[in-house]
């Protein structure tokens, strides 16, 4: 008992002094530690996934805000049937469910020779990184997106409280007023989410503003296969109120809500304009991402990257020829890494894993639709040839699913 | 445990003298040990492999299976049998569904059998959910009535392989199928078919009531 209070003070003591001799580094190492920078869809789950396979090591999740503000299910906000308070999340229930140790703040350096993290408070030591950077914008490929032009022109493609603010764009428009959406080249975030993005603009405009147009500039000169089961709706529900114009990729904006394409220039009242995307900031400053400077190659099996050995890449910011970036792969991606990253501290070899990415949507407030596409992780990825396709049709059944869905990955990933 | 008991056996033979009938008291165990051991290894084989591709289940089907959906079944902890029907069942169509048919076929059978025992072998969650508590008490009795030969123990437990687990299970699920059943689209339940006679709607409702009522660790 007394040996056992000596050693907590001396312990106590450490503790105390460690900040005098090291002053920078924010969490002492103790124990097997795995470093998770980024609590999105692959980060947060990828943590979470770490503590359930191995509750001996311990996960530290870095992340920038409190509060996440998902974006999943924050179109239906646009449409007006979703609060986006709904779509925000703390990571609370992740340190007292799973015991995982949240460190809020943003990573500026990584070091991998040392295994080290520097953030503005202090330095963070790790056995093993994985980073989910998410995407970032460019806005420098289209001329004069600057600061002014972002602010009239806002892109709401980062987070849930961004398409909050669009839809207050549209509340304060006129009846008669002119909705321009600019949708960038693949590959960029879930561009299904564009074509949903799309029809909850057009289904609020019907019912509030009838006698206003939504007109969907597309850089690609036609849409997806989702994007056609989008369209077909389209012309039989809005007829002129929704426009949809392929291969008119946005060249130029300015503060006045101006919009050059090779065929024309269009004036809108609300202009939501969503550039091309690469890996985010996270990976360019710490060199992973490849030769394309856009995305980050790693291993299909255990996410480590090509770039950088000893960092594990996950989510968005991959590279894959075929792979797509959504809210359902990052958040497989995120839980075969975890898994295979348990397997090798366990002294286990690393196993190919098969995952799906299942997209749903809704096309107004009640129906929906989904595309699924399986794939095979196994050090290139590959899509299956079986299983997955698309939704007949739009259906109330999978109006209810996606709304599921939403609420399902979102409670998966917080608690 | 078969190891076990078998060592405990094997250590108790006295020594000198005796060793062929060692060696033979050896040979007659490792072939009584090679089976299931085996079966234990591929097993073990099986859940790893479950593991991994449950992972993309999870997302919808929530932690280790336990849904937090209403609209979404609870899978963790339900019977190995029962699972490993209905994928196969989604799978060739012959129960409807909307997306599950186009998931069931992405995996082969030994996939969706690496799946059944992973999911089987997870605890069945029950979170409370809201119920009206005067029509589960109908329902328990009807329950007793109709049901309790199959779904035994309030739908805690099983009398038939393919028969799955109710209690705890989301109520609008559970409505969903029962339409699905009454309606003569899930072929596989004609064994329900004398359970549905001389029954009312009001007492199927309740019914179901009655098994989403349930919550918390059961027995």
């Amino acid at each position: 008992m007394r040996a056992g209070r000596r050693h907590f003070l001396a312990l106590a003591g450490a503790a105390l002094a460690a900040p005098l001799v090291r002053a920078a580094e924010l969490m002492p190492l103790t124990k097997k530690r795995v470093v998770v920078v980024g609590g999105g869809f692959a980060g947060a789950i990828a943590a979470k996934t770490l503590r359930m396979a191995n509750a001996e090591v311990e996960v530290v999740l870095v992340e920038r805000n409190r509060i996440y503000s998902a974006l999943p299910g924050a179109n239906w906000v646009l449409g007006g049937h979703r609060r986006v308070g709904e779509n925000r999340l703390a990571y609370d229930r992740l340190e007292s469910l799973h015991g995982v140790r949240m460190l809020y703040g943003e990573v500026q350096a990584i070091d991998p020779g040392e295994r080290r993290l520097a953030l503005a408070a202090g330095t963070l030591a790790y056995d093993h990184l994985i980073v989910a950077p998410g995407i970032s914008l460019r806005p420098e490929e289209i001329e004069g997106y600057g600061a002014d032009a972002q602010a009239a022109c806002p892109h709401a493609w980062t987070s849930g409280d961004e398409v909050a603010a669009l839809r207050k764009q549209l509340e304060e428009m006129r009846d008669g007023g002119l909705v321009l959406m600019s949708l960038p080249l693949p590959p960029f975030r879930c561009p299904q989410a564009a074509y949903e993005r799309a029809s909850q603009i057009a289904w609020y405009l019907k019912r509030s503003k009838p006698r206003s147009k939504l007109i969907v500039l597309d850089a690609s000169p036609a849409p997806t296969q989702m994007g056609e089961l989008f369209m077909a709706r389209w012309s039989r529900d809005y007829k002129t109120l929704l426009e949809y114009r392929g291969g008119q990729k946005a060249l130029k904006v300015d503060a006045q809500r101006r919009l050059w394409t090779p065929a024309e220039a269009l004036r809108g009242d609300v202009v939501n304009l969503i550039p091309p995307q690469a890996a985010g900031e996270l990976a360019q400053k710490a060199g992973l991402v490849g030769d394309d400077k856009r995305w980050c190659p790693v291993d299909h099996t255990t996410y480590e990257s090509a770039q950088v050995p000893g960092i594990h890449v996950i989510g968005d910011a991959c590279a894959g020829d075929d792979m797509q970036r959504s809210a359902s792969a990052a958040n497989a991606q995120g839980k075969a890494c975890a898994l295979n990253l348990a397997a090798v501290i366990a002294r286990r070899k690393p196993q190919p894993h098969t995952y799906s990415n299942v997209c749903y949507s809704l096309l107004n407030e009640r129906e929906g639709a989904a595309s699924l596409v399986f794939y095979r992780g196994d050090g290139d990825l590959s899509r299956l040839d079986k299983g997955g396709g698309t939704s007949p049709g739009w259906s109330e059944i999978e109006g209810v699913y996606a709304r599921a869905w939403v609420g399902g990955i979102l409670d998966e990933m917080s608690s | 445990m078969h190891r076990a008991t078998a060592t405990t056996a094997h250590s108790r033979r006295p020594g000198p003298g005796r060793g062929w009938c060692r060696c033979l008291a050896a040979g007659v165990l490792a072939i009584a040990l090679a089976a299931p051991a085996a079966a234990q290894s591929r097993r073990a084989k099986a859940l790893e492999l479950g593991e991994m591709l449950a992972q993309s289940c999870m997302a919808c089907h929530g932690t280790r299976g336990t849904s937090t959906q209403q609209a979404v079944p609870t899978i963790g902890g339900q019977t190995e049998a029962y699972l490993n029907t209905s994928m196969k069942a989604y799978r060739d169509g012959s129960r409807p569904s909307t997306i599950m048919e186009r998931i069931a076929k992405a995996y082969s059978s030994k996939e969706l059998g690496a799946l059944a025992i992973y999911f089987s072998s997870q605890p069945f969650g029950r979170p409370e959910q809201v119920t009206d508590a005067e029509k589960a008490t109908l329902g328990e009795a009807v329950h007793m009535r109709k049901c309790n030969r199959c779904h035994l123990h309030s739908g805690r437990d099983t009398n038939e392989a393919e028969s799955p687990l109710l209690a705890g299970q989301k109520l609008e699920y559970l409505r969903r199928n029962m339409d699905e059943i009454l309606a003569g689209r899930r072929a596989i339940e004609i064994k329900m078919d004398a359970a549905l006679r001389e029954i009312t709607r009001e007492e199927i409702d309740a019914t179901l009531h009655f098994y989403a009522s349930q919550h918390g660790a059961l027995n």
